[in-house]
């Protein structure tokens, strides 16, 4: 689904964030990405989500290389793929019910298709009597459960996490990791940055650990027993 | 499904663009209605003119105008001439009286002019359908007179023409730089809201949006912006044309008569603020596009 040959990032003439990243996506895996700040976990999460092209190595997501593939098929690519961002990014000028149909709006969808889809996800969230309530009128818990509903709107294969627990409680964060699992269990390969080592401990998925701005095996969890990399050989597999 | 408003036109350097549209607007339509007074009234001119010579007997010497004498002899062989070649309607001299107004302004309404030695004048209208033979004519008159002239009107008409045709590309180039403004205009200002918004079109980005649809969502912000300005500019343009016309009728002069705009003069300046609008949406589309195209 999302494979990574020897991959370095670079911004303008500074040294690389990311240098010699390997790895493999499985579809319908759980993956979490964990790193300190600045370890350069949201510039892996900006290459899998085609908002950033590499400076040297290969990306290939869904088979396609990102770097080669024409401009015009990469928004098809992107409508395959679910992003939340730890600061939500609700749009504040738009309602809860137009946050979340905006992807579907984008890929063209009919409305009446998308309202009935629109209103049982949020159902599903817990936020089916808020639909024509502002972002600004919800709770820290209560955006990000939108931002969830709005990246996965259009049944993605592949859904990509910036921290987004970064912005609530322990309790909440800990409500959204299942919400992430309810999604991973329907077939969905999800991916989640985070640097709350904690959370990343109550839940038994794989760990991809960035440090220096290279990809190595992690010290924490049960997960690493799917990894069939060497410690510091930067491949991690499921 | 339709566009959602995912960008405001009060955000940004944009919330000026009316105003500025509006006062391209204004010039463009000042300069257009001037461009097209203009043209109808070389038309006007070039009509009038075009199926009359007139033909001017100096008066010999020691004649005034309307003596009896030698002058009226030759004003008479010339009449006969005239009546007897084909292509010509109608021949009328004019009177003593016809041709001391002429000169009123120049020379004043006292008794000066009754004191010079002024040519008999005669106004000739030619045959719209039956051209008359004018160098044949020319070589006839001069038989009964060398000094006789005849003035087709061809160098001051050439030349008020070529004044007029050269005031008419000085208005399109007023109206070329004008469009090469408001689009600088409006490309500063679709970058100042692309940035403003750049959060916005980078999620519309990453979930996928086409350059097109991100293209479109300025293109409305933007022709709706133009619209607004360019009917303002319109009124504007129309309250100062209501004020010059008033003006211009208290001069009653014969050439601007011919200044009153044509039906299709007022509509041209009317499908302005259209145009103002079509043009900012398309020049904001293309500044959008090339942005997006440095995103991969």
């Amino acid at each position: 689904m999302v494979r990574f040959e020897n991959v370095g990032v670079r911004y303008g003439v500074g040294s690389e964030v990311l240098r010699d990243i390997t790895l493999h996506i499985a579809p319908g895996s759980f993956q979490f990405l964990t790193g300190a700040s600045g370890a350069g976990k949201s510039s892996l999460l900006k290459l899998m989500y085609l908002a950033q092209l590499p400076s040297r190595g290969s990306v290939q997501v869904f088979g396609q290389d990102f770097a080669k593939t024409p401009r015009r098929d990469l928004p098809a690519l992107r409508r395959r793929i679910g992003v939340v961002f730890q600061d939500f990014r609700l749009l504040k000028n738009l309602s809860v019910f137009d946050n979340v149909a905006l992807p579907l709006r984008i890929a063209g969808e009919d409305e009446k298709r998308a309202r009935k889809n629109v209103s049982e996800l949020l159902d599903w969230v817990g936020l089916g009597g808020r639909l024509q309530d502002s972002p600004d009128t919800l709770s820290g818990g209560e955006q990000q459960r939108v931002a969830i509903a709005r990246a996965v709107i259009t049944k993605p294969s592949l859904l990509l996490a910036d921290e987004p627990t970064g912005n609530v409680d322990d309790r909440i964060a800990y409500r959204l990791m299942r919400l992430f699992e309810e999604l991973h269990r329907s077939g969905t390969a999800v991916v989640v940055a985070t640097h709350n080592d904690a959370l990343v401990r109550r839940f038994s998925h794989p760990i991809l650990v960035l440090a220096d701005s290279v990809l190595q095996p992690g010290t924490a969890g049960p997960a690493f027993a799917s990894t069939d990399g060497a410690a510091g050989s930067g491949r991690i597999t499921k | 499904m339709a566009l959602p408003d995912l960008i405001p036109d009060s955000e940004g350097a944009g919330r000026f663009l009316p105003w500025v549209v509006a006062v391209m607007v204004f010039f463009a339509a000042l300069a257009g209605a001037a461009g097209l007074a203009l043209n109808q009234a070389t038309g006007a001119w070039r009509a009038d003119l075009a199926n009359t010579i007139t033909v001017e007997i100096p008066p010999l010497k020691g004649n005034k105008a309307g003596q009896d004498g030698p002058d009226q002899a030759r004003v008479a062989a010339v009449v006969k001439a005239l009546r007897a070649t084909a292509g010509i309607r109608e021949v009328r001299l004019l009177e003593a009286d016809e041709i001391a107004n002429l000169l009123q302004p120049w020379l004043g309404s006292g008794g000066l002019i009754a004191e010079l030695p002024l040519p008999n004048l005669i106004d000739v209208q030619l045959s719209p359908t039956e051209p008359a033979d004018l160098p044949l004519l020319m070589k006839w008159l001069a038989k009964i007179g060398p000094d006789i002239h005849v003035d087709d009107h061809q160098i001051w008409l050439g030349k008020l023409i070529r004044l007029s045709q050269s005031l008419q590309w000085m208005m399109l180039a007023c109206l070329a730089m004008l469009c090469f403004a408001t689009c600088a205009v409006v490309i500063f200002g679709t970058r100042s809201a692309f940035a403003a918004h750049l959060e916005v079109v980078k999620l519309l980005h990453v979930m996928g949006a086409r350059d097109g649809y991100i293209a479109r969502l300025f293109l409305w912000r933007a022709m709706s912006m133009g619209l607004k300005g360019g009917l303002i500019g319109l009124a504007a343009t129309a309250a100062a044309l209501f004020a010059l016309s008033r003006l211009a009728a208290d001069l009653e002069g014969p050439l601007l008569g011919n200044l009153a705009l044509s039906p299709l003069g007022l509509l041209s300046l009317a499908s302005l603020p259209f145009l103002a609008a079509l043009l900012t949406a398309l020049t904001a589309r293309r500044t959008v596009l090339r942005e997006l195209s440095r995103m991969p």
